[in-house]
C-alpha cells in the first residue's frame, strides 16, 4: 500500500494547506486544551464541528480518515467499559456485582469523543502540515524557550523526522512481518512465549534498518550543508497572513465564549 | 595546492573495529580529480569506494594524509560548509536521502541552510529542477515517485547549491536499466553542458563506460587508473575478477577469432555504428 498512512503529510492546495504552521498548532493546542479542561457535551460538539469543517476545507476523503480511526476501536471499547462499570452513581442496571451508572455510560461516551478528538486534531495537522513547515512553525512558536536552554531548534527538527520516518517505517514493519511470516514465525500462536519470539524477530532488525536509514539520512543532511542550527531563513519564510489573523481569532473567540461564559 | 580540483594526498583511512582491532578501508591513496572530468570509480564491495566519497566532502576525516576541495583541506572544520557547497553528495538509496515529502521544498533545504534569500533559493530550485528534467513534479510527493525519480530529486537537491562537483555513492543500484540508462544520460549532460565534475561510483562497468577516466580500487588501493578502454584491455584487470561491459568482451572475442574489428569500441551504439559502415 503506497497511499495514506496514519498521519502522513497530504499534498494539497486547500486553505488549511495554505495557513501559516503556527496557526494550525495554536488551533490544536486551544483544541486540546478545552477538551482536557472541559468536558461538556457543548464543547466536544464545537469541537467535533471544528473537525469536520476542517476536514471539508481540507479537501481530505473524510473516508480515509474514519478508516484510520477503526484501529482505535478497541482502545475506544476498553475505555468505555472501564469508565462506565468504575464510575459511581445511578444505576442503570448489573451483571452480577458490577454495576454500570448512567453517569459511568455517559462520561465514558464523552471520553470516546473526547480521544478521537486528540486524535483527530493531530492527525489532521500533520496531514495539512509538511513536517519542515511543522518544524519551523514549532521552533518559531516556542523559541522564547531558548532562553531557558531548552534545544527548541532540536526538538521540533526531531519531531519533523519522526514524522517523515513513520509511513517508511510502517512499510519496513509489514515487509519484515511478512518475511517472518514467510520462514515459520508465528504471530498469532496460542503460547505468548512464541509470539513474543515471533515479534522480537520483527523488532530487532526494524531497529536495526531504522538505525541505518538514521544514519543515512544524518549523512545526507549534513552533505546539504546541514549544521544543527538553527535556519532563520526557512523561519523567515512562514507568513502569517490575513487568513491566519481570521482564522485565529474566529476559533479563539468561538472557544472563549463556549467554554468560560457557557 | 591547485584551486578548482579535489586533491588526495597520501590518504590512509582506518576504521577501528572492536577495541584493538583497525580495519584499513584505504591505504596511501594519491589522486587528483580535475575541474570538468568525468570520472568513474568502481571497485569490489569492501574495497573503499564509499569512504573515498565521504572523505572528499568531510563527512568523515582521512586517519592519515590530506585531503583537499578547491585548496581547502577538509580537516579545516570551519571550512566544512565551504567544502560541502562545493561538493554534492548522491546516495545509494534514494528513501533515506529526501528530507520533505514536497519536491520542491526537498530541493530548497541545500540552499536554505547556505542562508540565501527566498529569490536566490527559487531560482536555484529552478535551476536545479529544470537541469534535471523534474520540473513538472516540483509539487510532487518524492516517495510517490519512481526510483529513477526519486534519485533525480536527490541529484537536484545536490545541484541547487550549486556545487562544482557531483559525487554519486551507486546512484544507479537500485534503479531498473531504464532509470539507470536516464540518470546516466542526465549526467553527462551536467557534466558537458554546465561543466560539472562528475564522480560517478559504481558496480556496473556499463554506467562508466563513458567516463572521462576510470579508477579501479581494489581492497583499498588504485589498482588500476586510465580511460575505459584502456582499463578494459587491460590484462591486470581480467585477472583481478572484473568483467568489462559485455560489449567489449565481444569484441575482444571476435578478435581472437581473427575478425578485425576495432577495438576502441565500447558501447553498444559505437557498435552499431561500426556495422552499420561495413
Ligand atoms: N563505519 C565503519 N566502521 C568499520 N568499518 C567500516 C566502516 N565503514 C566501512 N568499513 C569497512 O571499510 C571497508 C571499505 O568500506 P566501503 O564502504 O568504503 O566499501 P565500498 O567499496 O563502498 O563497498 P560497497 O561496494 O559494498 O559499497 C570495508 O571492509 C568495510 O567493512
Ligand atoms: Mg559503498
Amino acid at each position: 500500500m503506497k497511499g495514506l498512512k496514519l498521519g502522513q503529510f497530504v499534498r494539497g492546495n486547500s486553505i488549511i494547506h495554505q495557513l501559516d504552521p503556527r496557526t494550525k498548532i495554536i488551533v490544536c493546542l486551544v483544541v486540546i486544551f478545552s477538551i482536557l479542561i472541559n468536558y461538556k457535551w457543548y464543547v466536544i460538539l464545537l469541537n467535533m464541528s471544528l473537525i469536520a469543517a476542517v476536514i471539508i476545507l481540507s479537501r481530505i476523503e473524510p473516508a480515509k480518515i474514519l478508516r484510520s480511526l477503526r484501529k482505535l476501536r478497541y482502545l475506544f471499547l476498553l475505555t468505555f467499559i472501564f469508565q462506565s462499570i468504575l464510575t459511581s452513581g445511578e444505576p442503570l442496571f448489573h451483571v452480577g456485582s458490577v454495576y454500570v451508572t448512567r453517569e459511568g455510560v455517559s462520561l465514558g461516551v464523552s471520553t470516546i469523543f473526547r480521544l478521537m478528538i486528540l486524535y483527530l486534531c493531530s492527525t489532521l495537522l500533520t496531514m495539512t502540515t509538511s513536517p519542515l513547515k511543522l518544524a519551523s512553525g514549532i521552533e518559531s512558536l516556542f523559541a522564547p524557550l531558548r532562553r531557558l536552554r531548552i534545544p527548541v531548534h532540536q526538538f521540533s527538527m526531531l519531531i519533523s523526522a519522526a514524522l517523515r520516518f513513520i509511513p517508511t517505517i510502517i512499510e519496513e514493519a509489514q515487509i519484515l512481518t511478512r518475511a517472518q511470516r514467510s520462514r515459520g514465525a508465528q504471530f498469532n500462536s496460542p503460547s505468548v512465549i512464541v509470539r513474543i519470539k515471533s515479534m522480537a524477530a520483527v523488532l530487532i532488525p526494524l531497529l536495526a534498518a531504522s538505525l541505518q536509514r538514521a544514519d543515512d539520512l544524518a549523512a545526507a543532511m549534513e552533505s546539504r550543508c546541514y549544521t544543527g542550527g538553527s535556519n532563520q531563513i526557512r523561519i523567515s519564510k512562514l507568513r502569517f497572513g490575513k487568513k491566519d489573523k481570521l482564522a485565529l481569532g474566529l476559533v479563539s473567540l468561538v472557544f472563549l465564549v463556549f467554554v468560560f461564559c457557557i | 595546492m591547485a584551486a578548482g580540483s579535489i586533491e588526495l594526498i597520501n590518504v590512509t583511512k582506518e576504521y577501528a573495529t572492536g577495541r584493538s582491532h583497525k580495519k584499513c578501508a584505504l591505504d596511501n591513496i594519491t589522486l587528483t580529480i580535475n575541474q570538468g572530468e568525468f570520472v568513474g570509480l568502481v571497485g569490489m564491495n569492501g574495497s573503499g569506494k564509499s569512504t573515498l566519497a565521504r572523505l572528499i566532502n568531510g563527512l568523515i576525516l582521512p586517519t592519515a594524509g590530506k585531503v583537499f576541495v578547491n585548496g581547502i583541506d577538509t580537516a579545516d572544520r570551519k571550512s566544512i560548509i565551504e567544502i560541502r557547497r562545493h561538493v554534492g553528495m548522491v546516495f545509494q538509496n534514494p528513501d533515506n536521502q529526501i528530507v520533505s515529502p514536497i519536491v520542491e521544498e526537498d530541493v530548497a533545504f541545500g540552499p536554505e541552510n547556505l542562508g540565501c534569500y527566498a529569490d536566490e533559493v527559487k531560482e536555484r530550485i529552478d535551476w536545479a529542477l529544470q537541469a534535471t528534467g523534474m520540473d513538472e513534479l516540483r509539487h510532487h510527493a518524492p516517495y510517490l515517485l519512481s526510483g529513477g525519480q526519486k534519485q533525480k530529486v536527490a541529484i537536484a537537491a545536490a545541484l541547487s547549491m550549486r556545487p562544482d562537483y557531483l559525487i554519486l555513492d551507486e546512484p544507479t543500484s537500485m534503479l531498473d536499466p531504464g532509470g539507470k540508462y536516464d540518470l546516466i544520460e542526465n549526467l553527462k549532460m551536467l557534466n558537458e553542458k554546465y561543466g560539472i565534475t562528475v564522480m560517478l561510483i559504481s558496480h556496473h562497468m556499463e554506467d562508466v563506460v563513458h567516463a572521462d577516466r576510470l579508477i579501479v580500487l581494489d581492497q583499498g588501493q588504485i589498482y588500476l587508473e586510465g580511460t575505459p578502454r584502456e582499463v578494459f584491455s587491460s590484462e591486470n584487470f581480467f585477472s583481478a575478477g572484473f568483467k568489462p561491459p559485455g560489449i567489449v568482451q565481444l569484441v575482444s572475442n571476435l578478435r581472437k577469432r581473427g575478425h578485425m574489428i576495432d577495438e576502441n569500441i565500447i558501447t553498444v551504439q559505437q557498435m552499431v555504428e561500426y556495422i552499420c559502415r561495413l
